[in-house]
């Protein structure tokens, strides 16, 4: 029917997929799963280039893990210097 | 012989009938016709799917006309196609009464003629006044293969309920199951403790034996209530650890990753795994409707503004996590509760087995509005998280 396919066009395709586990955190408290997926995707950064697209995946983990302030007061301690992790 | 407006009437008063019996037994399964006149403080329970969302970028979304929820009707013969009728009501299952109404609202928008002739099967005015708000949308084809409608029973708490609520994981129904089994040792043991007791103090009262025993030791007593309490705890302690360590499993990978984050005195909900950047994100804040505002049939101190959207069948991952203070995340029916600290994230995996509407409450004392802080969790099918998540994003 008409409605049908405009809604069909509308509505986007959305992928069912999150973060893995990781075997190096077995255990309830996933603070530091967090810190080291963010750490990882600026590694990656660092060594692949901003442009490279093997990054994305990386960013999507943290993402998926990390709340929002935490990452907004990450970035801007990485533009400031004052990260504390080792990048 | 009946004329033919007589036949068409009859036809769709046997068909109620019909799917009310069906009803009736689908109640039975879920264990919802038990609940007798509770259950019935829900039955005008009003969920109006338009909801706001807070972005990032200021801007607000609703939920999009196309994602609100459907009835199906049976088909009604040859020539007759059966039609989707979506309702901003949603009636929940309650004994044969909910099914035969949310019937009867999808018949009567489609055959505005019978609004009056069948007037007399809902002797409740309060159900005509919600015909009026009823919503035709288009056909869509997932739903027109639906023989028995989407009901979603809601779980909550009966008054002065004592006991679980309907388990909605297997973690639950484990924890049920191990309550079971404990209580029946619990019982076997208290009654035997009483005896010994009971039978010391009558027989050893003062009236019979004026002088008392001088015994100190008996070897052989001592090592029998040694052994036999250790044995006992050890068949208690092997399913209480198995369920335990099963509670930690992470080994399956989730589908979606969901972030409950505390504050005084609501709860923040972040959905990233649809994100494309840092700024980009789907959060929202869930605070308690206040009392003043319930509509008829809500439940008071339950009900949230925004609800946290979930497919079911579906392995999550919950984060928790506070931006203040201390809180805890807790749904009795999904058997879940875990603390949220201020800086750390506490991960829970969960399975909702069941498409429903499950109700929880803050579980940390955090201040002055700790009792308003409720926790409302809303399992759907894939299809419509899909749906719901796609009319949040774009």
């Amino acid at each position: 029917s008409f409605y049908h396919w405009l809604f069909a066009h509308t509505t986007s395709e959305i992928e069912l997929k999150t973060a893995p586990a990781d075997f190096r955190f077995p255990t309830t408290n996933q603070t530091r799963h967090c810190f080291t997926r963010y750490i990882e995707f600026h590694r990656c950064l660092a060594a692949k280039g901003e442009n490279s697209g093997e990054c994305e995946r990386f960013a999507k983990y943290y993402r998926s893990l990390c709340p929002g302030e935490w990452v907004e007061r990450w970035n801007e301690q990485r533009e400031n210097g004052t990260f504390p992790g080792p990048l | 012989i009946l004329c033919p407006l007589e036949a068409f009437i009859v036809q769709h008063i046997l068909t109620i009938s019909v799917m009310g019996l069906l009803s009736c037994f689908r109640s039975t399964v879920l264990r919802k016709c038990s609940k007798g006149s509770s259950g019935m403080s829900r039955f005008l329970y009003t969920n109006n799917f338009q909801r706001n969302l807070i972005s990032s970028g200021g801007n607000e979304s609703y939920y999009g006309y196309f994602n609100r929820r459907s009835y199906t009707s049976l088909y009604m013969g040859t020539g007759t196609v059966g039609g989707i009728t979506s309702a901003r009501i949603r009636v929940p299952n309650v004994g044969c009464e909910g099914f035969m109404c949310s019937s009867h609202l999808s018949i009567t928008q489609r055959n505005s003629r019978l609004i009056h002739s069948t007037s007399k099967i809902v002797p409740n005015s309060e159900i005509q006044n919600i015909t009026t708000e009823m919503v035709k949308t288009p056909e869509v084809s997932r739903w027109m293969d639906q023989v028995i409608p989407t009901i979603a029973p809601c779980d909550a708490a009966e008054p002065w309920q004592l006991g679980f609520q309907d388990a909605a994981t297997p973690i639950m129904q484990g924890i049920i199951d191990l309550h079971h089994d404990i209580f029946f040792f619990v019982i076997q043991i208290g009654v035997f403790v009483s005896w010994v007791l009971l039978r010391a103090l009558w027989h050893f009262r003062s009236k019979m034996n004026p002088i008392p025993q001088r015994i100190v030791h008996g070897t052989t007593i001592e090592i029998l209530w040694t052994i036999f309490p250790s044995v006992i705890l050890m068949f208690i302690a092997i399913p209480s650890f198995a369920l335990l360590y099963s509670m930690d499993d992470i080994v399956v990978d989730p589908a979606i990753t969901i972030k409950a984050i505390g504050h005084q005195w609501y709860w923040t909900y972040e959905y990233s795994d649809y994100n494309n950047s840092d700024e980009q994100s789907l959060a929202f804040d869930s605070y308690m409707i206040p009392e003043d505002d319930l509509e008829l049939g809500q439940l008071r101190l339950l009900e949230v503004d925004n609800r946290v959207v979930v497919p079911a069948k579906t392995h999550l991952r919950v984060i928790i996590t506070s931006a203040d203070v201390l809180h805890s995340w807790a749904v009795p029916s999904l058997g879940v509760k875990c603390d949220a600290v201020p800086g750390r994230l506490n991960q829970i995996s969960t399975f909702i087995q069941r498409e429903g509407v499950y109700y929880g409450q803050c579980s940390e004392i955090c201040g002055t509005n700790h009792a308003f802080m409720p926790i409302v969790i809303e399992a759907v099918s894939t299809k419509d998280y899909g749906s719901w998540v796609s009319s949040q994003v774009n």
